[in-house]
């Protein structure tokens, strides 16, 4: 979320904030935890983790405030946080093999992207409807490993350059690109599937 | 490789219109051409503009609460608490420690107990890290209206951030005003000082916060920058406000 044109930008609340304003931290919080939530729900597929995850970043940025450096880049170096915590609470994950996410958030063995797709121009997921189609993404994530998933949330959602998500995620740009297109891909062909058992999602 | 496999190769180059032009122009062509790399160009795009207008999570209030609650303990880690309850400590060891000695003579020792304010300031922060704001606020007031002088700023300060988190702005200048006031010696003052200024701007008392700004500046110099930040983000000075404070017209002052 951007800031209205006379509110203060996000490094001078962080500024304020690292000189002990207590105020310009709440700023922040409200402009981002709202998006940050959201993100972190849709990667971990649960929203009372993702509520967790909220506190232990913010935390965190509280922690950290004087490392921030005055850049114009907050909300990457949230999002750096916010991997850090992720990762962090993916080992404490691993230690119940259940939970998917701990097996394959380091598993970069991720599979080619299969085109099961028409072959033609033809594609049904272009007769869904926009609202329709982001909730079945958003459900259709879950299904994706969760490397992808991260990389295709920091890009839409959060808004950041590929170089971005790079440094953010700690992978390099060629890794960060082949997470994107296997993601893109395995989400078109989880929705096709899906509308292949439902045709009655598609408005013509 | 194939024209189709290269272009799927670069597609996210591609979406990203990062490509060299001639690369751009060299798919481009391939795509006028090739249905299936087409729709697959057409499917990834509506997937991110779909996904993309997903509407945010609502915060939950207990949430932020909790969250601001729980930040605010961290940025004001106990130390001034601490402070105080040495010195707490250091009075009642002086107290205790030879009344031991002499009870140990007669009877079991009496338990050292810390102040029941300083008890109360526990609780209150650990209602307040855990949410519960309105037990947090009730919890404070019965310290403050117990509290000696000393620790009195303490729970003031307390309080005032639990009504900013609140949003009870007008509540928070009341406390602030008497924190800054009547305790020039308490070791949170400049965080303290900050906040006011910062309500006042909210309040969008514009001359008093730049003067309470004036005033951080003379008490901590260290604060120029920010502060400097600060004052020209403020409006300027409306009139009726100038006047009522006792300004003609926007004159020097």
């Amino acid at each position: 979320m951007q800031p209205p044109a006379e509110e203060p930008d996000d490094d001078a609340l962080m500024l304020a904030f690292a000189a002990g304003d207590a105020h310009a931290f709440e700023r922040l919080f409200r402009r981002h935890g709202g998006a940050l939530l959201t993100d972190l729900a849709h990667l971990t597929g649960e929203r009372a983790t993702a509520e967790d995850l909220l506190q232990e970043i913010f935390l965190r940025v509280v922690r950290r405030a004087r490392e921030y450096r005055p850049d114009g880049r907050f909300r990457a170096w949230l999002h750096t946080i916010a991997h850090h915590a992720l990762t962090d609470q993916r080992r404490r994950a691993a230690l119940r093999p259940t939970t998917r996410d701990a097996m394959d958030f380091h598993d970069d063995a991720e599979l080619e992207p299969e085109l099961a797709t028409p072959a033609g121009g033809d594609d049904p997921l272009l007769r869904v409807h926009a609202r329709e189609l982001g909730a079945r993404i958003e459900a259709a994530l879950a299904r994706l490993p969760a490397a992808q998933r991260e990389v295709f949330l920091l890009r839409e959602r959060a808004g950041l350059e590929l170089a971005e998500i790079a440094r953010t995620t700690g992978a390099n740009l060629a890794t960060v690109k082949s997470r994107l297109r296997y993601a893109l891909a395995g989400l078109r062909r989880i929705l096709c599937a899906e509308l292949a058992a439902n045709p009655e999602l598609s408005h013509e | 490789m194939n024209d189709c496999a290269r272009f799927e190769a670069s597609i996210v180059d591609f979406l990203d219109a990062s490509l060299p032009s001639a690369e751009q122009q060299a798919h481009a062509t391939h795509l006028a051409g090739c249905a299936r790399c087409t729709a697959t160009l057409r499917a990834y795009r509506h997937i991110e503009t779909s996904y993309r207008e997903l509407p945010e999570l609502e915060l939950r209030p207990e949430l932020a609460a909790r969250i601001l609650a729980s930040a605010q303990t961290e940025l004001r880690p106990a130390r001034p608490l601490r402070r105080g309850l040495l010195l707490v400590a250091a009075g009642l060891a002086l107290v205790l420690v030879p009344l031991a000695f002499y009870l140990t003579r007669t009877r079991a020792p009496a338990p050292a107990r810390v102040h029941p304010v300083v008890e109360l300031l526990q609780s209150g922060d650990a209602l307040r890290a855990s949410g519960r704001a309105a037990e947090a606020r009730a919890t404070y007031e019965r310290a403050l209206a117990a509290a000696p002088a000393d620790l009195r700023a303490e729970v003031l300060h307390r309080l005032a951030q639990l009504a900013l988190v609140g949003g009870d702005l007008g509540g928070a200048l009341t406390l602030l005003d008497e924190l800054c006031e009547q305790h020039p010696a308490y070791s949170g003052r400049e965080t303290a000082l900050l906040e006011r200024a910062r309500t006042l701007a909210e309040l969008h008392r514009t001359v008093e916060a730049r003067q309470a700004y004036a005033r951080i500046l003379a008490e901590f110099p260290r604060a120029a920058a920010e502060i400097e930040r600060r004052l020209q983000r403020l409006p300027d000075e409306p009139l009726e406000e100038l006047q009522a404070l006792g300004y003609g017209g926007g004159q020097d002052y």
